[in-house]
């Protein structure tokens, strides 16, 4: 074992949104930081976006699930047990590589879900408190959008204008004006003016293959080069194998492989895991010894449970006109909260987001977009292709699934990625009251789409592949018994060891969590440097 | 010796063009799968031992099929008859004839001549984008005026 005697100040694990948005915050305040990332740098000029069989490639190596993907830094995951396929990326940027970027803020209900519908846990912060540090991700990472969305308190001002709606926002929005509902063009991780010394989206659509123009802000372009320039550290395929703790309890760094598969130490004063829901809880319970036989920081035997993932439902309209989906950001275009907030008379509490999706080229078309009725073979093969390319629109419905204990990670006793650390296995199931939710959601996206002139609507209840959002599997709370680590990420057991990932969400709300994750991750970096002489003590 | 990237025996290869033209027949404007996405389906399948046994036991259930049901080899058989050979296999052996669709249609709707009589542009989709409007964001002011529906207390 090669061992580094001079420990670093802060070691993170993982070079992901959170990672990369802590790591910028921390390295200002002449704080050594480390990260270590077992994936890789992708170099943007070389995405598959250029290819006229660039639909390959969402199924192949840019598919979301790792299972699928066949790359050798990635760590399968056990998904017998789940209805809901878990979804990540590893690499510099994380799962920004291949995300679409629709960057919602949590709403201020969701922080406070006690004490406004008596369910789960309020979060030990508020909206109002957060804010600042969503106003500070936002400027770095360069948001499109418009101020003024009813379903907020009012915002900063968007770094530059909305993605353009095309024909597909301005076909919905007739049925959202209809039928007198909330929408607003999303808030969209996208840049669609040159900012920050990026270019400006140009709309090519496929966003999850990866950004060639760096429209996107995935971190390996927005919060890494300003990290390291600060004079951060970031050592790739440096893949983490367990946290080490010291006769006192406290961690004293990680034993991690690198490139060869050697076996490498890394000592540190305090250890940052951001290695997101599922990576997190699989490297904590991974960590054993006698002071923590049932994992690290685990006396609560609540890591890895809770695990929330937002249930989707796809709802996808077929129009006589041509709307050309394929061309604009395929995931970012108008969003409603109009079933957002808690109504007890829909039979279910807390809500859902609906998010309107653009299309795909002809390829995914014709096997069914977000397998969503595939086309069918055979001699009809043909008019249905036509009636269905660049003439559809899809309501994703996503709900806001509860913390439930036995909704879970483990570590799986025979999966193991290949140097031989063992895989997450997951176990999930939708609670009752998500199982309503969907059913609502599914009913009021069919009656949208009809008000806005479908002549079909095609309905997937439950999309496998949509664990995007990976949360609540070390949750922030008030002390041990009822949570993994407190309200700044630090783990109630150990007290130099933090979680900043979607891990701490105490609840799930009902939109993508990165934007949420970035502010807290520099949250708690704020709370980190004002207590640095101490916890660096 | 055939090239790596290829797996189907002759015989395979006529099979597959024919089996292809019913899964994607050709029509009007739009040529068959047969005629398209062989070789990309030869490929596909070269690259993995699993595919591979997975096509050769799912080509010879078509043969299969075709004898049992119809008592001639699939080329022989009417389409009609084609059809209803194609329909027992889905049934029979869903994981295979799943995939068989699946990349047919990629092999198909991913190559340049079908994108182009699709009416479109043979290209990737960068570096040249498109240009997409903005649409009618004025309409935002009606969502105004219904008021604010967030709650913070």
């Amino acid at each position: 074992m090669t061992q580094s005697n001079d420990p670093v100040d802060v070691l993170i694990i993982g070079a992901g949104a959170s990672g990369a948005a802590f790591a910028w915050s921390l390295a200002d305040a002449n704080i050594n930081v480390m990260c270590l990332e077992q994936g890789d740098w992708l170099e943007p000029a070389k995405y598959p976006t250029t290819r006229i069989d660039w639909e390959l490639y969402k199924q192949g190596e840019f598919n979301p699930n790792p299972n699928m993907r066949d790359i050798p830094w990635d760590y399968p995951v056990n998904e017998s047990a789940t209805p809901i396929a878990p979804l990540m990326y590893n690499a510099v940027g994380g799962s920004t590589i291949h995300w679409s970027a629709h960057f919602p803020r949590m709403h201020p209900s969701d922080f406070l879900v006690r004490s406004l519908d008596g369910v789960a846990d309020d979060w030990p912060m508020t909206y109002q408190q957060l804010e600042p540090y969503f106003d500070l991700n936002d400027r770095m990472v360069g948001v499109a959008g418009i101020t003024g969305d009813t379903a907020f308190p009012p915002k900063s001002d968007r770094q530059t204008p909305p993605i353009p709606l095309g024909k597909t926002g301005d076909t919905i929005v007739k049925g959202f004006e209809k039928l007198g509902w909330h929408w607003w063009p999303a808030d969209s991780a996208i840049i669609t003016q040159p900012y920050d010394g990026r270019a400006a989206c140009n709309n090519c659509g496929p966003c999850e293959i990866g950004c060639t123009l760096r429209a996107k802000a995935s971190a390996d372009v927005t919060y890494w080069p300003r990290a390291i320039a600060r004079g951060a550290v970031l050592k790739t395929n440096a893949r983490v194998r367990e946290i080490t703790v010291g006769s006192d309890g406290l961690a004293d760094g990680v034993i991690y492989y690198d490139a060869e598969g050697h076996v490498r130490r890394q000592r540190a004063k305090v250890v940052v895991m951001a290695c997101n829901g599922i990576g997190t809880p699989r490297l904590l319970l991974n960590s054993r010894s006698s002071l923590f036989p049932d994992g690290l920081a685990n006396s609560s035997g609540l890591l890895g449970r809770n695990l929330m993932f937002h249930p989707v439902s796809m709802v996808m309209g077929v129009f006589d006109e041509r709307l050309d989906g394929y061309q604009g950001p395929l995931g970012c275009s108008v969003v409603s909260s109009q079933f957002y907030e808690t109504d007890l008379s829909r039979g279910f509490v807390r809500g859902y987001q609906f998010q309107v999706l653009r299309s795909s080229g002809p390829a995914i078309t014709a096997q069914g977009f977000t397998h969503t009725a595939p086309i069918p073979w055979g001699q009809g093969h043909h008019r249905v292709f036509d009636e269905r390319f660049g003439r559809t629109i899809t309501v994703s419905v996503m709900g806001e699934d509860l913390p439930e204990t036995q909704n879970r990670v483990e570590l799986d006793p025979d999966i193991a990625d290949s140097d031989g650390i063992p895989a997450p296995r997951v176990i999930y199931a939708m609670s009752e009251n998500s199982l309503k939710m969907q059913d609502h959601g599914i009913a009021r996206a069919t009656e949208l789409l009809e008000a806005a002139g479908a002549n079909e609507v095609l309905v997937n209840p439950l999309l496998r592949a949509s664990g995007w959002h990976l949360l609540g599997t070390a949750r922030m709370g008030s002390h041990v018994g009822n949570s993994v680590v407190d309200g700044y990420g630090r783990c109630h057991d150990v007290k130099n060891l933090f979680i900043i990932d979607g891990s701490v969400f105490v609840t799930a709300g009902a939109v993508n969590p990165t934007s949420t994750i970035q502010a807290l991750a520099l949250y708690i970096a704020d709370y980190f440097k004002k207590n640095s002489r101490h916890l660096l003590d | 010796m055939p090239a790596l990237h290829s797996f189907f025996s002759d015989a395979q290869s006529e099979l597959v063009a024919r089996v292809l033209d019913r899964i994607v027949p050709p029509t009007g404007k739009m040529p068959g799968a047969g005629e398209i996405a062989v070789e990309y389906l030869d490929r596909f399948v070269a690259a993995s031992a699993n595919h591979k046994r997975t096509f050769s036991n799912g080509l010879s259930g078509i043969e299969l099929r075709a004898q049992r049901s119809f008592s001639g080899n699939f080329a022989s058989l009417t389409g009609e008859q084609q059809d209803e050979v194609l329909r027992q296999v889905e049934a029979a052996d869903r994981r295979f004839f799943d995939l068989l669709v699946r990349q047919t249609y990629n092999g198909y709707y991913t190559n340049p001549r079908i994108i182009e009589a699709l009416g479109l542009e043979a290209r990737g989709p960068q570096p040249r984008g498109y240009r997409v409007e903005m649409g009618n964001i004025s309409l935002m002011e009606n969502v105004q005026r219904r008021g604010r529906i967030y709650r913070d207390r």
